[in-house]
Parts: structure tokens; C-alpha cells; sequence
């Protein structure tokens, strides 16, 4: 489990980026991380690896303190960044040197993955393109077996085939004991795949719900309910209206819209926390 | 092998270092082969060439220019260092990658220092065992003595006649000028680890200009360290004033000594403060 107490940060000490945040991240989940640009998203992740050090406040990771980066825990992070090197040798003579390092690392996940995205062990690693490197890297990331799995904008740069077979590698590889947190602006590229969400807006987070739960409390339609006061939120899509409305007993489960959820949490922010809580 | 041990580990540094050498060594080693080979390259063509079309069957000493070039590859292998280390403290992609390395901060600091003071000082020595073995092999063969080898004695090469040098008349066996006695062998690694230590503090202080900041930290604190050396000692102060001073003095020899002494001190607390500072090290 991932405990966030009181957390500060700061890059610049009269913009403080995030402010006494307070989150707990449980096991057997599939977090999405969702945030306006420059809200501090990737910042989270990074101070979730310690490889920042907070203004204030503390991560606890299975009760240790993230920033001291100690082998134990390091061993069962995993981060797959926007933007990463991959140096110019095969994928087999990457894992010969990084595979040791992570002592649940399966070499046949990784071979299974990249079968999956078309790509071989033996492809040299230099000359494939970024999207290519991206999908090479992420199936070793997977195949590492972390606890805690961390993909800043996974899918940018990835082609519609892969993006499908990306949520089905995902949820093929989550088990009760592992966090994975994926952080992105192309919410229709996960909505499918999460179970929790997480939206940090002006320094906080804005909400922080199990899908599940959203879903049992409210429902989205292009259809307007017949009574209009269970209307929570509407938005014009596409010549169309989306509604964001009161579920009652009766009212069927409909799946998230998370573009719709996303701009209510940012516009009305204490609204969506009233109904959650 | 428990790799999720919190304790230093052996095992995990020799996993690290065989790690860093697959990502960033080999690259490392290409770089300073192509240019030290290139300095190689000018440095026997020159010799060889204007020895064979000017001096015939002898050797002009003004041609040889081992000791520049020693300079040279000393200077290639350290800007080598040097960036390898402020490259790794400047670039973010490495920097997290080095934060992420599953090992304790002391095996990834040893790591560093293994790389850049070890292997690319090995590179340095072998440079120059080549281009000391190429120069003795030429003499040899121009001179047509093959006990040439033996007969170049344990001079600087600046200063050796090779010209009227009698061949049939020797005492001394001979080595690279950097390897002619054990005090230039000290100087030599102490001079290296001073650069090294330099420019690794240089990256902890400023990232993006850790370069620049490392080559200003250079100048100003060996002439620091050269004037306090001779101040150390007064009464080589006074001999120095009096132009008069014997190389070969006790007092000269205790000064060279202690400031030997006080560079090798320097480089260990600069080790020191920058593996502190390099516990401190995150990605911002």
C-alpha cells in the first residue's frame, strides 16, 4: 500500500506545486491519474519513486519512506516515463543486464508481451522507432512482475492497434498484490481499464473514488432524465448534450465517461466531492 | 543473492558496473579510442615519418613529442571523465535512470568512480604504453640496435639527445617517460584523481553547468594548492627567493611531498562532500 500524508512540493518556493496532500493507493487496483497540464501530474509520479524529495510531508511504500530509495523498494518500483533512452543493444542483452535486478523478472512474460506488439528479443533497440521503443520498454516493465508499476502518458506515440492491445496487456498482467498508476491525457485510451481515479486540480486532489463507486452514485446519458433536477452536469458533445446525473435504485449502471467526470471535478469540485462522500 | 538487501552489497556493485559498462561504457571506450587514436596517429606519422625523410639512420630528439602527447591523451581522457560525470548529473533521462538503479546510494557513487577513475585511467596508461612501446620499437629499428630499448635511459624525453646518445655504453633500463620513477607515477594518479574529484563536485553544485563550473574550480584551486604547498614549507620559500635552491634538497623533496600530500587530502574530502551531496541528488 502507498501512503501520501501531508505531502508538499514545490519546484520554485512561490509556486508550490502540490499542497498537504493526503492519499492512501491500495493493492489490486488500476489507478488513472488525470490533471490539467502542469497541475503536477508527473510530479506526483515522480515523488511517488523518490526521485523527488517533498517541501514537506512523506510517501510511505509497505511502510517505507520512498525517498530514501532503498534497494528493497526500489526493486518493486517500476517507471515507464514520457521520455526515456534506450541504449543502442538488443532487448535480450537489456534484460541480461536489468533483469537481475528485479527478482520476480519472467523471461517469458517478456517474450509473451512482445509477441504481442510484434516485436522480438533480438530487435536492437536503436533502431526502432519511438513508438516501437516505447511498446519494447513497456513489455520489459511489465515482465519485471513490480509491485508498483508507474506509466507517465503511455499511449501518446503508440498507433490505434496498439493502444487496443495496450489495454488488453495491461489488464492481463494486473494481479491483487500489484498498484499500477497510469497517468494520461487521452482518457478514452484507459477509462476502460481503471478501476479507481484520481484528479489533482489547483495543488489537491479533486477526487479520488473507485470506479465502482462513481458508477453506483451516478450515471452519464446523451438522454436528459425526466426529472430534470437529478441533472448534476451537462456539456455540449458533438451536436449532442452529455448529462452527469443522480443514480437512484432504479437508474441502470452506465460505464464512466471520463472527459464528461473530468471537467465536472475541475468546474464544480466541491459538488463531486459532496456526492462521493 | 538477496537483491532487495538494504545493506552495500559486492555482488550488486559488480552487477551495476557490468550494467553501466553494456549502457554507457562501451560508448565511453569508442569515444576515447577514436580521438587518442587519431593523436596516436599524428604523433607516428610525425616521428616516424620526418625521422626517416630528415635524420636519415637517427633519431632527432626535436622531433620527439611524447610528452605533449602524453598531455594530450591525459587531457582527452579527462574532458572524457569529465563529461561523462556532469553528463550524468545534467542529462535527466540518465539521471533517472541512475536514481531508479535498484542499489544503495554508496554502489552507485562506486560505480561512478570505478568508470571515471579507473577503467578510463587504465585507457590513459595502455595510450600511452603503445605510443611509448611505438617510439622505442622506431628507435630501434632507425638505430639498428635492437638493445635500444635498454640503452634509453630514464630521461624526459624533451632533454634526450638520441642523436649522440652512445647505445654501446648504458646503464639504465628504460620505461614511458610517464613511468620513469615510482614519483611520477603518484603525481600522475594524483593529478587524475584531482581532475576527477573536481569536476564530480562540479556536477552536484550546478547541473547544467557543470562543466564550465568544473574547469573554473580547476584553475582556481590548483594555483591555491601550489601556492599553499610552497608557503607550507618556509624554508623553501626562502631558498626559492634566493634562486639558489638545490632539487635534490631534502626541503624541495618534503615540499613536492606535502603537496602530493595536501592534493591526494584535497581529492578525498572532495570525494567525500560529493558522495554527500550526491545522497542529495533528485530529479529536480
Amino acid at each position: 500500500m502507498i501512503e501520501i500524508k501531508n505531502l508538499s512540493f514545490a519546484y520554485d518556493k512561490k509556486q508550490p506545486v502540490l499542497r498537504s496532500l493526503n492519499l492512501n493507493i491500495h493493492e489490486g487496483g488500476i489507478y488513472g491519474l488525470l490533471g490539467q497540464n502542469g497541475v503536477g501530474k508527473s510530479t506526483l509520479l515522480h515523488l511517488l519513486c523518490g526521485l523527488l524529495t517533498p517541501s514537506d510531508g512523506e510517501i510511505l511504500f509497505d511502510g517505507e519512506n520512498v525517498r530514501l530509495r532503498r534497494p528493497s523498494t526500489l526493486s518493486e518500483t517500476f517507471i515507464v516515463p514520457e521520455e526515456f533512452n534506450l541504449p543502442a543493444i538488443t532487448m535480450a542483452q537489456y534484460c541480461k543486464i536489468n533483469a537481475p535486478f528485479y527478482p520476480k523478472f519472467s523471461i517469458d512474460d517478456l517474450k509473451d508481451n512482445l509477441a504481442l506488439f510484434d516485436l522480438n528479443v533480438n530487435d536492437n533497440l536503436a533502431t526502432l522507432s519511438m513508438g516501437q521503443k516505447k511498446k519494447a520498454f513497456m513489455c520489459f516493465a511489465l515482465a519485471c512482475n513490480t509491485k508498483l508499476l508507474i506509466m507517465d502518458e503511455p499511449t501518446n506515440g503508440l498507433d490505434i492497434p496498439s493502444k487496443v492491445q495496450f489495454r488488453r496487456f495491461i489488464a492481463s498482467h494486473m494481479s491483487d498484490d500489484r498498484i499500477i498508476i497510469i497517468s494520461t491525457h487521452q482518457v478514452h485510451d484507459i477509462e476502460l481499464l481503471l478501476d479507481h481515479v484520481i484528479i489533482l486540480d489547483s495543488h489537491d486532489v479533486v477526487l479520488d473514488s473507485a470506479m465502482s463507486d462513481i458508477a453506483s452514485k451516478i450515471y452519464f446519458t446523451l438522454t436528459p432524465p425526466n426529472d430534470p433536477e437529478k441533472i448534476i452536469y451537462q456539456r455540449k458533445v458533438f451536436g449532442a448534450t452529455a448529462y452527469i446525473c443522480m443514480k437512484n435504485q432504479d437508474d441502470p449502471e452506465t460505464e464512466i465517461n471520463l472527459e464528461t467526470l473530468y471537467l465536472l471535478c475541475c468546474e464544480y469540485p466541491e459538488k463531486i466531492k459532496d456526492i462521493l462522500s | 543473492m538477496n537483491i532487495q538487501n538494504n545493506n552495500f552489497s559486492l555482488a550488486r556493485l559488480f552487477m551495476l558496473i557490468k550494467r553501466e559498462w553494456a549502457m554507457y561504457g562501451k560508448e565511453m571506450i569508442k569515444k576515447a579510442g577514436v580521438a587518442i587514436g587519431l593523436l596516436a596517429a599524428i604523433y607516428v606519422f610525425v616521428f616516424i615519418v620526418f625521422n626517416i625523410t630528415i635524420s636519415g639512420s637517427k633519431v632527432d630528439s626535436d622531433i620527439d613529442f611524447l610528452s605533449y602527447v602524453t598531455m594530450g591523451c591525459a587531457l582527452i581522457i579527462v574532458s572524457l571523465s569529465a563529461s561523462s560525470i556532469c553528463g550524468s548529473y545534467s542529462d535527466k533521462d540518465e539521471r533517472l535512470d541512475n536514481l531508479m538503479s535498484v542499489a544503495t546510494t554508496a554502489e552507485k557513487y562506486l560505480t561512478k568512480v570505478f568508470f571515471n577513475i579507473i577503467i578510463l585511467f587504465a585507457l590513459l596508461v595502455v595510450s600511452i604504453l603503445i605510443l611509448d612501446f611505438i617510439r622505442i620499437g622506431f628507435t630501434e629499428f632507425i638505430t639498428h640496435n635492437s638493445q635500444a630499448q635498454l640503452a634509453l635511459p630514464q630521461a624526459n624525453a624533451w632533454s634526450f639527445d638520441y642523436n649522440n646518445f652512445d647505445y654501446n655504453n648504458y646503464d639504465t633500463t628504460t620505461f614511458s617517460n610517464l613511468f620513469s620513477n615510482i614519483d611520477n607515477i603518484i603525481f600522475g594518479v594524483i593529478e587524475y584523481l584531482f581532475c576527477i574529484s573536481i569536476f564530480t563536485y562540479a556536477g552536484t553544485v550546478s547541473r547544467r553547468y557543470a562543466f564550465v563550473v568544473g574547469v573554473a574550480m580547476f584553475f582556481c584551486i590548483n594555483i591555491l594548492l601550489y601556492v599553499s604547498g610552497y608557503i607550507v614549507t618556509a624554508c623553501y620559500y626562502t631558498e626559492l627567493m634566493s634562486n639558489s635552491y638545490d632539487t635534490n634538497s631534502p626541503i624541495v623533496y618534503l615540499t613536492e611531498v606535502l603537496t602530493r600530500v595536501i592534493d591526494f587530502a584535497f581529492c578525498i574530502t572532495l570525494q567525500i562532500i560529493s558522495y554527500r551531496k550526491f545522497k542529495m541528488l533528485d530529479l529536480k
